[in-house]
């Protein structure tokens, strides 16, 4: 609770209430949202693993939340696997699957705008395959879980609930992490690749895990995300989805958790006021997007840190080592 | 037996040898300095020892052990600790995370006890954070550990990166410049670091700086590096004196006359 405490910066009590209270009151409708931002948190914390820490330029994201959400819908319908055990099962397997790309990656030794461009056209085809495979994804006419597969009774709420259970564990763990020798050698291999190999750290592993670790995040995130649905596109996670989780986190700010919540819950509310104008919704993600990478590259939680390094280079701007010693 | 033997190692760039047939031996507690003109094969030796290269030929020995071409993370764990040429902090980082980067591996937690936040892994982390603020007091930078490494002036960023290379408690200490660019004060003061190291914590430290008082004053011998080959060794004393490395560095008097 302390590392979550310190990775929040805010009172969490209250917040967990609201969240805990406020759906009992909501219309169907708004319950959506809100569980897709439960659900947002748990993609972009796991974003932020692999881009905003390890600085690893990674643009699979997407799909990856789509290969969560497609092998929890066929694990649930194909294999008839209860939902609960589907989604972590799918978490597994699209960890598996960045395991063995982030593996080929590494090995041939890529990194920066290459490592993007092949993330990249990973992704494409994978979401080829989602619209392709039509046997076993049901193509373009999407996949269904048919009712009887999921939750009895008040499926909405319900579902809100375990994203809601899902989300605390996955930022709880998260947090823990960040704030652990495993976080430091992420930003260390951010900020100088050579200097924590001086350290001992073992970049290869540490690069293999946060990319394996973000895929895990983000294929129980498409898993719920299926649950919640019940249906599921390939349009779903193509580059619009994309753009979307790449801006989620600029906006609200790489590199701390905090960020990735407020990234994950501004986007999609925007999203949804903006439902009646969706054909302009890119055309806004991306001026939204060029107007931070341009004026707040530390996106919205990078205000607060703008102010304490200021203040730090006020305090000891002037200073040497002289006045130290 | 000394501490760390290099055994006429060579490498090549291409057609380029930028190191040939290099022998020298470090022991506990010295500090040697490498000193030679620009491309003379200093910095890729540091980076032969610490892994970041491959040798073509010969031998690098930590303890009689053969430690050639390792990786640079198994080489920390041997007990090689190097700095930069240019600083190579972890610049968003804080101060005291920057030192406790460096005590990575002793911390033993595993990845899922750092996950789920184990009692253990926790007072561990204390334990460590205790240690690495020990040794920002070493280093005189106990005050500034809340920092950012980016907001550090030049001069206080060589002493951080000499902290952290102290906190992997080092046998060999490599450092690549750590004077360029400080002023006479703040050298001073690494002096006196340097000192402390190689005495009280009984580090081999091998320098290359092209500061020469500076080199003159700390190092107890010398060897002098001209295209990848070793030229001359010894005090700081006979190194000034001797003519094959004022030729190196100022050229042949003939040369020079007959230009005139």
């Amino acid at each position: 609770m302390i590392a979550l405490r310190k990775a929040f910066d805010i009172k969490i009590a209250p917040i967990f209430l609201f969240l805990l209270i406020v759906p009992l009151f909501l219309r169907q409708y708004h319950l959506v949202v809100l569980n897709l931002v439960l659900i947002y948190v748990i993609v972009i914390v796991g974003y932020n693993f692999v881009l905003g820490y390890t600085g690893l330029l990674s643009l699979a994201h997407a799909a990856f939340y789509g290969l969560g959400a497609y092998s929890t819908s066929i694990f649930i319908v194909t294999l008839n696997i209860p939902f609960y055990l589907s989604f972590v099962a799918g978490g597994i397997f699209t960890a598996l699957v960045g395991l063995l790309l982030c593996f080929l990656l590494l090995k041939t030794d890529l990194s920066g705008l290459y490592l993007g461009m092949v993330t990249f056209a990973f992704a494409e085809a994978l979401v080829w395959i989602f619209l392709h495979w039509e046997k076993m994804t049901g193509g373009a006419f999407g996949f269904a879980i048919g009712s009887k597969y999921t939750f009895q009774g008040s499926p909405y709420l319900k579902s809100y609930y375990l994203s809601l259970l899902c989300a605390l564990i996955l930022i709880w763990f998260g947090a823990n992490l960040i704030n652990s020798k495993v976080g430091r050698a992420f930003k260390s291999i951010r900020d100088s690749e050579e200097a924590s190999m001086a350290m001992g750290i073992n970049t290869f592993s540490y690069k293999l895990f946060s990319f394996v670790l973000s895929a895990f995040y983000a294929g129980i995130g498409g898993g719920l995300y299926s649950i919640v649905m019940r249906q599921i596109y390939p349009g779903n996670f193509g580059l619009h989805e994309s753009l979307k989780q790449f801006s989620m986190l600029i906006i609200g700010g790489q590199g701390t958790i905090s960020g990735a919540l407020i990234g994950a819950f501004i986007l999609p509310v925007l999203t949804e006021v903006l439902r009646s104008v969706s054909i302009l919704q890119d055309l806004f993600y991306c001026l939204i997007l060029v107007l931070f990478i341009m004026f707040m590259p530390k996106g919205i939680s990078g205000l607060r840190l703008k102010k304490i390094s200021g203040l730090g280079e006020k305090v000891f701007g002037s200073r040497n080592i002289q006045t130290l010693v | 037996m000394s501490l760390l033997q290099i055994i006429g190692v060579s490498r090549a760039f291409g057609g380029l040898l930028a190191l040939n047939q290099v022998s020298l031996s470090i022991e506990k507690g010295q500090l040697l300095s490498l000193i030679g003109p620009n491309g003379a094969g200093k910095t890729t030796l540091i980076n032969i020892i610490s892994g970041y290269y491959r040798l073509d030929k010969g031998k690098v020995l930590l303890n009689g052990k053969e430690i050639s071409n390792h990786k640079p993370h198994v080489l920390r764990k041997a007990g090689i600790a190097r700095t930069f040429q240019r600083s190579e902090l972890f610049s968003s980082m804080t101060v005291v995370d920057n030192i406790l980067v460096g005590l990575h591996n002793e911390i033993r937690t595993s990845l899922l006890g750092a996950g789920i936040g184990l009692r253990k892994a926790r007072e561990e982390e204390e334990a460590k954070r205790k240690k690495a603020l020990e040794i920002l007091e070493f280093i005189g930078m106990q005050e500034l550990r809340h920092a950012r490494a980016i907001d550090l002036p030049l001069g206080l960023r060589k002493v951080l990166e000499l902290g952290r290379a102290i906190a992997i408690a080092p046998k060999v200490l490599l450092l690549d410049e750590p004077v360029g660019g400080l002023n006479e004060t703040e050298a001073m003061h690494l002096e006196q670091m340097f000192k402390r190291i190689c005495n009280d914590l009984e580090v081999a430290i091998l320098l290359i700086e092209h500061n020469m008082n500076f080199v003159m004053k700390v190092s107890e011998r010398i060897f002098v590096l001209d295209y990848g080959k070793k030229i001359a060794e010894g005090t700081p004393q006979e190194v000034k004196n001797n003519p094959i490395v004022i030729e190196a560095y100022l050229g042949k008097q003939d040369a020079r006359a007959e230009r005139r």
